[in-house]
């Protein structure tokens, strides 16, 4: 399936669950996240992040519901609980392949969704830069140990540090790209055409759809 | 072809002149030389050349920069980039994508090219520069020279009419050096224009059609006498006066170290000590392992076999306190600032200082004053020029009073009077506070008789030269 469509499908049914209350809803977008997950053979990492990560927040407004809610209170937290789940799973079938499908999605992007291709490559840049981030941090730090002073992560003098070496890249990141001939709302040829199948907007349809059919009966 | 035409171009930052009233013309299809020392303005000329000044600088200009009688500036850059092609002297930051195989794609896909002739073009510039084999792999796992080679692919698929090459060699290693010399002699005699920056003309001293000499933001067209003149001579290099070290023991022990630099070697295991107290040298090309070997010895790069600092194993050491024994003044100042004013960063170095009974506040005022920096006190250290705070920043570490400094070319950009002024002032401290020195430097002109030892990296060796003592 196309990135930027899968993206789509997730966000649709994300934005109707907010305004659902519905824990069995809830539930089954879990569920069915989590029989698709058996096929993206995630890594046991992967399913430690998913349960871990929902775990705080949704906790947390459990309790609080729980607890000190008025009203319909009870039924709310389960529905909060449940919701913080059921975003992040659903969420995570679009991200956690993302790292695959990063050229594709940012192709689409450019392509079809007509973005604008400075933002596009803009972005493809920064991700590009990331894995020299933590060094620079690591530099940073080691520079004023030497200066016999230690800063610690939750010093804001570590930022404003960082923050300098990103503005540094980010002008390389221009001066590199002019110097490839980018040029700003100019027209691009593409090396690959990116087409969405037929059978991606078919499936788009047929989830959308199956998806509004849930909600016809009045679950708990 | 075009003509590229500069006529009277004065460049500035604030009050500083960079370049003064530089008129140049280059004759279609010649290979053409600019020389000059190191801060000069040659850099500065070809940025302006190729359109990214004064976009990307703070600088402003005046006079004309015109490619066919249109202003370069104006022409978009799509276009531009099909007439000048530019390379930058440090690759690395020429890259936007993550494999060689995208970065040639984004910018043939910038340039309009159509769909079906992209990838032909790729892989014929990939061929013609030797890297066809690194296709698909990370661009940030490739060495200094590979990535020089990347990024001359990438101006050569563009099949700009003009390519501009600021020292395109200078992380090259020999070998590939000449290789890099044939491609770009090729591409000339498909009737293209080169203007190239180097310190050393060696390999090509026969292409060369016009040589352009650049001394403090002048520029002069030279006459075939002085071409000669200057072609006969490579860059000379001055005699530097240092011993053999004969001493038993080190501050600092290599083992058979070795170091890389993704798979190329860089060190191959070498065995060698660093004796205390003393002033030592490292030269050697560019991209051999120098700042790398300065990086390793305090554990931000990794390396193979054992390095013992005071006898002690430096891999067992924190690294936190590892470098209270052992510091680095990195290569870029700004890293090693902690403070926002020129005053904040002073009177926190006095503060942790190992010997603050030397660094009074009137030894402080005198030493300001020698360094030109008295007057900038209440400055914001992120504002200074690159020079001011080169010398602030090594001024800083010395009051820090490290037991062991490195300095990473800390006279890179700095006039010939303040290079001897900070020379001065690291010699008296240094000796007061019984420190060692090791110093990466290319300024030799300043240093023939300020080092005790010199050593040379070269070719995967690192080896103490000099007369005996």
């Amino acid at each position: 399936m196309n990135p930027l469509i899968k993206f789509t499908t997730v966000m649709v049914i994300a934005l109707e669950l907010t305004f659902i209350k519905s824990v069995t809803l809830n539930v089954i977008v879990i569920g069915v996240s989590a029989f698709l997950y058996l096929f993206l053979k995630l890594h046991w990492r992967q399913w430690l992040w998913l349960f871990i990560l929902p775990l705080l927040p949704g906790l947390g407004s459990w309790f609080s519901l729980m607890y000190f809610g008025t009203g319909d209170h009870e039924h709310m937290a389960w529905i909060m609980l449940s919701r913080v789940f059921a975003y992040l799973w659903l969420g995570g079938l679009f991200t956690l392949k993302l790292n695959d499908e990063r050229d594709v999605f940012l192709a689409t992007l450019e392509q079809k969704a007509k973005l604008s291709a400075t933002f596009v490559y803009a972005l493809v840049g920064v991700l590009n830069f990331m894995p020299a981030v933590s060094q620079e941090m690591k530099t940073i730090r080691v520079a004023s140990q030497m200066r016999g002073q230690t800063l610690h992560i939750w010093q804001p003098q570590l930022y404003f540090k960082a923050i300098l070496a990103a503005i540094r890249w980010s002008q390389n990141l221009a001066e590199g790209m002019v110097s490839h001939g980018f040029t700003e709302g100019a027209a691009r040829t593409h090396l690959q055409v990116v087409t969405i199948k037929r059978r991606d907007w078919f499936l788009l349809i047929i989830i959308l759809i199956a998806f509004q059919l849930l909600l016809l009966p009045n679950w708990y | 072809m075009t003509d590229l035409v500069v006529d009277h171009v004065n460049f500035a930052y604030r009050e500083t002149p960079v370049l003064t009233d530089i008129s140049l013309k280059l004759r279609p299809n010649s290979f053409n030389l600019l020389v000059g020392p190191s801060g000069s303005g040659k850099s500065t000329l070809l940025k302006l050349l190729s359109g990214l000044y004064p976009t990307f600088s703070d600088g402003t200009l005046t006079g004309k920069l015109t490619l066919g009688g249109y202003d370069i500036h104006d022409i978009v850059p799509y276009q531009r980039v099909t007439h000048i092609g530019y390379l930058f002297q440090n690759p690395t930051r020429q890259f936007v994508m993550r494999t060689p195989f995208e970065e040639l794609r984004f910018s043939l896909e910038n340039l309009q090219v159509r769909p079906e002739d992209i990838e032909k073009r790729i892989t014929d510039a990939m061929k013609s520069v030797g890297m066809t084999a690194f296709m698909h792999h990370d661009l940030l796992n490739l060495s200094g020279g590979e990535k020089q080679k990347v990024a001359l692919a990438t101006v050569l698929a563009a099949d700009s009419d003009y390519l501009l090459l600021d020292e395109p060699f200078a992380n090259v290693d020999p070998v590939a050096r000449l290789q890099l010399i044939d491609v770009i002699k090729a591409y000339q005699s498909q009737g293209k224009t080169i203007l190239i920056t180097d310190h050393d003309w060696s390999g090509y001293t026969d292409a060369i059609d016009d040589i352009f000499v650049m001394t403090d933001g002048r520029l002069h067209n030279t006459s075939s006498e002085e071409r000669q003149q200057i072609l006969a001579k490579l860059p000379n290099q001055p005699t530097i006066h240092t011993s053999l070290p004969n001493e038993k023991e080190g501050i600092i022990t290599l083992e058979s170290v070795t170091l890389k630099n993704g798979k190329r070697t860089l060190l191959s295991a070498t065995t060698r000590l660093l004796p205390k107290e003393k002033r030592i040298l490292i030269t050697g090309p560019n991209g051999v392992g120098k700042s790398t070997l300065l990086s390793a010895l305090v554990k931000l790069y990794p390396y193979g076999g054992t390095i013992t600092y005071q006898q002690e194993d430096i891999a067992k050491r924190k690294i936190a306190k590892h470098v209270q024994d052992i510091a680095l003044v990195f290569q870029n100042a700004e890293q090693q600032f902690v403070a926002m004013t020129v005053q904040e960063e002073l009177t926190q170095a006095q503060a942790l200082s190992h010997s603050p009974e030397l660094w009074s506040d009137d030894t402080i005022v005198t030493v300001l004053t020698q360094l030109n920096l008295h007057d900038l006190r209440d400055h914001i250290v992120y504002q200074l020029s690159g020079g001011q705070q080169k010398k602030l920043q090594v001024l800083l570490m010395l009051i820090i009073g490290t037991p062991t400094l490195l300095f990473d070319e800390p006279l890179a950009g700095l006039d010939s009077a303040s290079q001897q002024h900070l020379l001065d002032i690291i010699a008296d401290f240094t000796t007061r506070q019984h420190q060692t020195v090791i110093m990466i430097s290319h300024q030799l002109h300043a240093v023939t008789d300020w080092f005790d030892y010199h050593l040379k990296f070269d070719n995967q060796q690192l080896n103490y030269i000099g007369g005996a003592s």
